[in-house]
C-alpha cells in the first residue's frame, strides 16, 4: 500500500529526471502540459516510465483523460493499490 | 479606390481554388481509380499517387503565376532533390504545402485526418498515402519509416499556421522525428508578402497587392551535437529551442532583404 504522498514524490522524481523539470514548483494542482510543457510524446515516454517503476500496466486511454499532477497520482494509485 | 487589378486577382483568386477544387475531385474519380488498377503493390501506389500530386501542385502553382495571383522566387532549390530528406519550414500561409509539394518529388506530409473526409481533399490526400495525424507515437514511427523508404518529408514545426506579429513556437513533433530517425534538418525559409491566407483569412481576403512568395533552401543543420545526449525527451527540447532561434533569424533576414 502506497499513500497518495509517496506517489506523488515518485512521480515528481520521475518527472525532474525525464524532463528536467524543477521539483519544487510541482504541486497536485500543477498541469502536465500547461504548466511543465510536456507534449503528447513526453506522456508516452513518461506512461513507459511508469510501467518500469511500478511493475503495473496502463491503459493509454486511461492515460489521455489526465491533465494534473493529482490526475496521475490517482491512475497510479489505482494501479498499485488494486 | 480598388483597382482593376484588384478585381481581377479578386477574380483570378476565386477561379484557383475553384480549380484546386475541381481537381480535388477529378483526382478522387479518375486518377485514384486509375494508380489503384495500375498498381498493385500499396506502397508503389502512394508512389505514384505522391510524384502526381507533385506535378499537379506543380502546374498549379504556374496558374497561380500566369494568373497574376503570385510570383515567385526560390533559392537552392537543387537541395530538394536528394530523396529521404527531413524539412523543416515556417508555416506563414496556406499555399506554403503546395509549394513545398511543388519543389519537392516525393514529399510526404502530416495531415489532418479531416482532409480525409473532406471531398476536395479526399482524393489527393488518399492517392498519396500522406500520414493521418492520430496517435503521437504511430505518427512518429510512420514519419520515420517515410524518410527511411526515401520520400521526403515536410513538417511546419509550429503546427499551424503562423499568427503575424508572434514570436515563434515550435512543436516538438519534428526535432522527435530528426533524433529518433537520427536525420538532419534541411531547413526551408519561407517568405509571404503581403501576407495572405493566414488562420483568420477567408479566400477573398486578398491582399493590396500581388503576392510574392520566397523559398530558400538552406544547407543542412546536422543534429550529431543533439544525439550526444542520452535523454531523448532533453535532446529534444535544446533541439526544437535551437530551430526557433534559427528561424527566427532566418526570418528576420529574410525580411531585411
Amino acid at each position: 500500500m502506497q499513500t497518495k504522498e509517496e506517489i506523488f514524490e515518485m512521480v515528481a522524481d520521475l518527472l525532474e529526471e525525464l524532463f528536467e523539470v524543477d521539483k519544487s514548483s510541482i504541486t497536485m494542482e500543477t498541469n502536465l502540459y500547461e504548466d511543465l510543457d510536456i507534449d503528447s510524446i513526453d506522456a508516452v515516454d513518461l506512461v513507459v516510465k511508469l510501467k518500469t517503476v511500478t511493475g503495473k500496466k496502463i491503459q493509454p486511454d486511461e492515460f489521455k483523460t489526465v491533465r494534473t499532477m493529482e490526475n496521475v497520482v490517482d491512475v497510479v494509485s489505482g494501479l498499485v493499490n488494486k | 479606390m480598388k483597382t482593376i487589378n484588384y478585381y481581377w486577382r479578386l477574380f483570378a483568386t476565386a477561379f484557383c481554388f475553384f480549380v484546386f477544387g475541381v481537381g480535388g475531385i477529378l483526382i478522387a474519380l479518375i486518377v485514384a481509380p486509375i494508380i489503384i488498377i495500375s498498381f498493385r503493390n500499396q506502397n508503389t501506389r502512394h508512389i505514384k499517387g505522391k510524384l502526381f500530386i507533385h506535378y499537379s501542385f506543380r502546374m498549379f502553382i504556374e496558374l497561380m503565376r500566369l494568373a497574376g495571383v503570385l510570383s515567385y522566387t526560390v533559392e537552392g532549390i537543387e537541395k530538394f532533390k536528394e530523396p529521404g530528406q527531413l524539412f523543416l519550414a515556417n508555416h506563414p500561409s496556406l499555399i506554403d504545402v503546395v509549394f513545398m509539394i511543388a519543389f519537392i518529388p516525393r514529399t510526404d506530409c502530416v495531415v489532418k485526418g479531416k482532409l480525409s473526409k473532406n471531398p476536395f481533399t479526399y482524393g489527393p490526400v488518399n492517392a498519396a498515402g500522406y500520414i493521418m495525424n492520430a496517435e503521437p507515437e504511430a505518427v512518429l514511427q510512420s514519419s520515420i519509416e517515410s524518410i527511411s523508404s526515401g520520400n521526403s518529408l515536410i513538417i511546419f514545426p509550429e503546427g499551424t499556421r503562423t499568427t503575424p506579429g508572434e514570436g515563434m513556437k515550435f512543436k516538438r513533433g519534428a526535432a522527435n522525428v530528426a533524433l529518433r530517425g537520427e536525420f538532419d534538418i534541411t531547413p526551408v525559409v519561407i517568405g509571404c508578402t503581403p501576407t495572405t491566407l493566414t488562420k483568420s483569412d477567408k479566400w477573398y481576403h486578398i491582399p493590396p497587392k500581388k503576392l510574392h512568395f520566397t523559398m530558400k533552401v538552406k544547407d543542412k543543420i546536422s543534429i550529431e551535437s543533439f544525439l550526444q545526449e542520452k535523454n531523448a525527451n532533453i535532446a529534444a527540447r535544446s533541439l526544437t529551442k535551437s530551430l526557433e532561434e534559427y528561424f527566427s533569424q532566418e526570418i528576420k533576414n529574410l525580411c531585411l532583404n
